[in-house]
């Protein structure tokens, strides 16, 4: 007994050192250069994976990835960029003034030029990304989706059964939603689906726009009114604070879903209301046929439409403003094949790259493409290697965010044109169903104005960007939240707290950079 | 049966009951059909039944992997924890041994002070554990809070037990494993079953370690899968069903070993009690 | 006898090994994995003692003493969330204290063993569901207007509370939605410290006629008062860490005043703009207050004598 119990003492305590001695460097080998991609949430087997194999083929790499579940992407990402990690390109990285002062990510510029990297070099020169820049260079690729495929839902069957035209003044929605509410006698239905929390900000895009005001989808706290070179922000305009009221009463009538403070969720929220029919209308932030078309299998008498533009009475209607992406593409400074690896980031952007990643392998998955994006799909391959996903899984990230299609920066001068120009892939049986291009068209009524200052960092100001984010998220929620008669004093408030910390000085440093770089 | 008996018996189960209802909810959640499901608000009473999220769980053959290598850092992470922590505990139990409270003050000094995530994951790295089994449970092997709940039953057992096996020559080693652990089985099964649990549900470690999916436990697995049904993005395209009922399900799976390890360590629950008290 | 007992306690330290070598051997195992994963990454404190920046790392980042706790402990929005971190936990542990123990006794003192077993499982439960899935349950329960609690109130006549929403009411209800969770896991190792007292005091209580309740007071409650002491100081060593998931899936702005906890806090800056050391000095803060608790609460349990750490 004394024996052994030594030996396996001894025993357990030899394991780490036979670990450390072990793991030595495999021979290096001659041949395909290894290149090592993060990319969250992958699903398919690279080993296996016909699209990857080909990628491999045709840039003759031999393709590793890391990954991460979504649900802990951005702590991955922050992990494997503070540890030095393996890996040659990450991408849905944020905040790469931060990264680059790290020095964990490299400059692009010495490896790109326009003629051998298009897209890259038309897109880290564009207007809209120059301020992006530090020290005059390119460190990170954004991730641009296609468009803008969203917009405000609403149950077109509950209008009917209420005998309502889609409203066209805030009056007429206000009589929807309570309609809405009417039809439930158990109360829970609610009529307008709300997001909270940081995620007020695009939430309240649909009653923001039609108050005139210009807000985002994404930082508020970057949204400016900008009139003869003047800006002011939004937050302290009196077109907000008729929105924010027009919201308060809706709250107060039950119109708006009382959780919403605590609802940060996107998906969560839409299984909650939309898809529970607890709700009639909601800001929907995905291709909204396939959402109608699940809503449709689950209760089938549902008809689902986009509401139109209008404008509350006495008010003009404002689009949304800025680009949807905050999400970028880096090379790490621990590569050890810079070149290769943004030969690999300019090929997933070029036509072949984009009708491999979104659709497929030629031949196998896919036979003709037409020049409006549109491909003979082989269906019986198609729904053995993938099942009924729309398209490869890899397409998420890897290339544009959210893109299901070709930005053509060869074929034109500057990259704004190119992306107002780009083909959207779409599946010819899924041509009339997932109507992409519609989706676009329509979402692009609600969103996209060009907001100048939007990728204007100041990474001195840190705190003072806390301070005003907190303030005005808090500030709209507990303004939309008030109780009945406590309206104007929330909004005094609000005004007081965004002064005291210092939304001034806030304005004034963009005002400051739009007189210098922009005017 | 006293009006107390009464009392409590009324009390705990309306407690129970009470206490019930989440994983009920879940439970009820994880059989349901899409459309049950959203017509549903409470979830009480079951209105469909199907097994569709639990077989989305286990469509790919790779659950059967991530199962086993759950199966494997449970069994060896407890097993190897429980005979360091018991030793530990053994000796820091003995306040004849001079270098005790030193030792007793390193390890304490641990539970408020460590390095961070970073420096932990360079060691890993430079110990070549990255990508192992062992980076699973090594990282994290010992507890302190058990290791003190575990040294203060010793402290509190008789010395009695020790003493006979003593003067008949036995060491140290003979006596713990021998002698006193097999009369401690309340706490051994306690601190097992709490370290179990804590390897079962880990999935930290294998987020921070691991690249290669093969080696990926069930409870990261699960959360890859629940991740993606509910992702904005691929939610939209990706044909799933309601994502709320495959993550109710991947919770039933993870929650149920544990339920039904549990009766056989309540049995060492209730020795010490019942022979006291049979004689109402 | 005597001489040989002087001889041990003057036994130099080799000797004094060597006498117990086993004893000594059956430490190393722990110590080592000690210092190889928790002292070998502990030069990671310093973080919080300086501008940390990943490229120069931990050698050649610029010191910067005590600047980042400075900035903390003057910002008012921190200093609102410490005290809301202690009102929060230290509600807890002493609600939660109580009731574990309470639990435990209570579920020993059943006779019929099935339903004993039964509810001890059950009442376990909830421990397993994250707070990102109760907090979905609480938010469908509690709902001001459509919550089923809430119509329960209500009929009942109690009126209707915004738990999750009014700044009166989060804390308590954070508090004791918490321990309502944990109570049921929590009082097993109460009912492990109960089976471990020796059944033949029992017996000698009933002979001599002593009640149930009379046997709980002089003999149960004695028998677990070691565990009691030893696992609240243990709880409050690290009371001001609790409460993160749960806040964070269950708050919102509306009730950032009262529950907004220090991590909540940090988090909330840190997702904009992440300041490693700033996170690394809020922690050692809540590291250090917590050890000086178990300290002082250490040094008190053993002067009363009962138990102690150490």
């Amino acid at each position: 007994m004394k024996k052994a119990s030594l030996f396996m003492l001894l025993g357990m305590m030899l394991l780490p050192v036979l670990f450390v001695w072990g793991g030595g460097q495999p021979p290096a080998e001659e041949g395909p250069v290894t290149i090592t991609i993060y990319r969250g949430g992958i699903t398919i087997d690279p080993e296996t994976d016909p699209v990857v194999l080909e990628l491999e083929k045709r840039l003759n790499v031999d393709l590793k990835f890391v990954t991460a579940p979504w649900s802990e992407n951005r702590q991955k990402v922050n992990l494997i960029l503070s540890t030095g990690d393996d890996v040659d390109i990450v991408t849905t990285v944020d905040n790469i003034p931060k990264w680059q002062s790290e020095g964990a990510i490299i400059a692009l510029d010495e490896y790109i030029g326009e003629g051998s990297h298009p897209y890259i070099y038309k897109i880290t020169n564009s207007t809209t990304f120059t301020p992006l820049k530090i020290e005059g260079k390119a460190w990170a690729i954004p991730q641009v989706p296609l468009g803008v495929a969203w917009g405000t839902m609403v149950r077109q069957d509950w209008l009917d059964e209420l005998g309502m035209d889609p409203p066209q003044d805030e009056e007429q929605l206000y009589k929807a939603l309570k309609g809405f509410k009417e039809m439930d006698p158990s109360g829970q239905t609610t009529g307008f689906q709300f997001e909270g929390d940081r995620q007020i900000r695009r939430t309240t895009i649909p009653i923001m726009s039609i108050f005139g005001v210009p807000s985002s989808f994404w930082d508020q706290h970057v949204n400016f009114d900008i009139r003869g070179g003047k800006l002011t922000h939004i937050c302290t305009m009196d077109k907000t604070k008729a929105a924010l009221k027009y919201m308060n009463r809706l709250y107060n009538e039950g119109l708006i879903n009382h959780d919403f403070p605590s609802m940060n969720s996107f998906p969560q929220l839409t299984e909650k209301y939309i898809m529970t029919g607890k709700a009639g209308m909601g800001w929907v932030i995905n291709p909204f046929t396939s959402q109608a078309a699940r809503l449709k299998e689950i209760d089938p008498g549902s008809e689902v439409s986009l509401l139109q533009p209008f404008s509350a009475k006495g008010y003009e209607f404002r689009r949304a403003q800025g680009m949807m992406v905050q999400i970028y593409a880096v090379v790490t400074s621990k590569s050890k094949n810079p070149a290769k690896a943004i030969e690999c980031l300019e090929y997933f952007q070029s036509l072949a790259g984009r009708r491999l990643l979104v659709a497929g392998v030629e031949g196998v998955h896919w036979s003709s493409f037409s020049a409006e994006g549109i491909f003979e799909r082989n269906e019986a391959r198609w729904e053995q290697d993938y099942g009924k996903q729309l398209y490869h899984p890899l397409n998420f990230y890897l290339g544009q965010g959210n893109c299901e299609g070709y930005v053509p920066a060869k074929d034109y001068a500057t990259f704004e044109e190119a992306y107002a120009n780009a083909v959207p892939f779409v599946p010819a049986s899924k041509k009339d169903e997932a109507n992409v291009r519609l989706e676009y068209k329509e979402g692009a009524k609600w969103f996209g104005d060009p907001n100048p200052v939007q990728f204007v960092l100041f990474p001195e100001h840190n705190d003072l960007e806390n301070a005003v984010i907190d303030a005005i998220v808090i500030g709209w929620t507990k303004c939309i939240a008030a109780k009945p008669g406590e309206f104007e004093n929330t909004w005094e408030d609000h005004q007081a707290e965004l002064k005291r910390v210092g939304l001034d000085r806030w304005t004034a440093l963009y005002q400051d950079y739009y007189d210098k770089n922009i005017k | 049966m006293t009006a107390f008996d009464v009392f409590n018996y009324t009390l705990l189960i309306l407690f129970a009951l009470t206490t019930l209802y989440p994983l009920w909810n879940i439970l009820v959640i994880s059989i349901s059909t899409d459309q049950a499901y959203y017509s549903d608000w409470y979830h009480i009473v079951p209105k469909s039944f199907t097994l569709r999220p639990y077989l989305h769980n286990f469509k790919e053959i790779r659950v059967v992997r991530a199962l086993l290598v759950s199966i494997f850092i449970t069994v060896t992470g407890t097993a190897v924890t429980m005979t360091v922590t018991s030793m530990a505990a053994f000796f820091l139990s003995k306040s004849y041994l001079r270098l005790r409270n030193l030792v007793f003050i390193l390890f304490i000094i641990t539970m408020f002070f460590d390095g961070g995530l970073i420096p932990l994951y360079i060691l890993v790295q430079k110990l070549h554990l990255r990508n192992t089994l062992f980076s699973l449970f090594l990282p994290t092997l010992m507890s302190m809070y058990f290791l003190i709940l575990m040294k203060n039953y010793f402290t509190e057992m008789p010395v009695s037990i020790e003493e006979s096996a003593r003067i008949d020559g036995a060491n140290d080693f003979v006596i713990l494993f021998r002698i006193v652990l097999p009369s401690a089985k309340p706490i051994l099964f306690t601190i097992s079953l709490f370290y179990a649990v804590q390897f079962w549900n880990d999935w930290f470690n294998a987020l921070l370690y691991l690249t290669d999916r093969k080696l990926y436990p069930l409870s990261f697995y699960l959360r890859e899968v629940i991740s993606s049904a509910i992702t904005e993005e691929v939610a939209a395209v990706v044909d799933v069903g309601a994502p709320a009922t495959i993550q109710a399900s991947a919770i039933i799976i993870t929650v149920l070993p544990i339920i039904l390890v549990y009766p056989f360590i309540q049995k060492h629950f209730v020795k010490g009690i019942l022979l006291g008290s049979t004689k109402e | 006898m005597p001489n040989q007992l002087r001889e041990i306690r003057h036994d130099p330290l080799g000797k004094h090994i060597r006498r117990y070598r086993y004893l000594y051997l059956m430490i190393l195992p722990a110590l080592a994995w000690l210092i190889i994963f928790r002292y070998l990454p502990i030069y990671g404190v310093t973080m919080a003692f300086q501008n940390f920046s990943l490229n120069k790392g931990f050698f050649g980042s610029p010191f910067v003493g005590l600047k980042h706790f400075q900035w903390l402990l003057s910002d008012p929005g921190f200093k609102r969330a410490f005290i809301n971190t202690w009102l929060i936990n230290v509600g807890k542990l002493a609600l939660g204290f109580t009731s574990t123990i309470a639990l435990a006794i209570l579920i020993n003192e059943m006779r019929h063993i099935l339903v004993k077993r039964s509810i001890q499982t059950i009442t376990y439960m909830p421990h397993f569901v994250s707070w990102v899935i109760m907090a979905g349950i609480f938010n469908s329960l509690f709902a001001y207007e459509t919550g089923a609690v809430s119509h329960l109130l209500e009929v009942i006549g109690l009126g209707k509370f915004d738990f999750l929403q009014d700044n009166r009411y989060f804390r308590v209800f954070v508090v004791v939605s918490h321990v309502w969770k944990e109570v049921g896991w929590g009082s097993i190792i109460y009912l492990a410290a109960i089976a471990a007292i020796n059944p033949e005091l029992y017996e000698a209580a009933w002979v001599d006629g002593a009640g149930r309740f009379r046997q709980l007071l002089y003999i149960t409650l004695p028998g677990i008062a070691s565990t009691m002491i030893i696992v609240f100081i243990l709880n409050l060593g690290s009371v001001l860490n609790w409460s993160f998931d749960q806040v964070y899936n269950l708050y919102s702005p509306l009730v950032y005043e009262t529950g907004d906890i220090m991590q909540t806090y940090i988090i909330r800056n840190l997702s904009h703009n992440p300041n490693f050391s700033r996170l690394a000095a809020a922690g050692f803060i809540r590291s250090f207050i917590g050890m000086t608790l178990l300290v002082v609460a250490n040094s008190l349990a053993r002067r009363w004598g009962r138990a102690s750490i150490y």
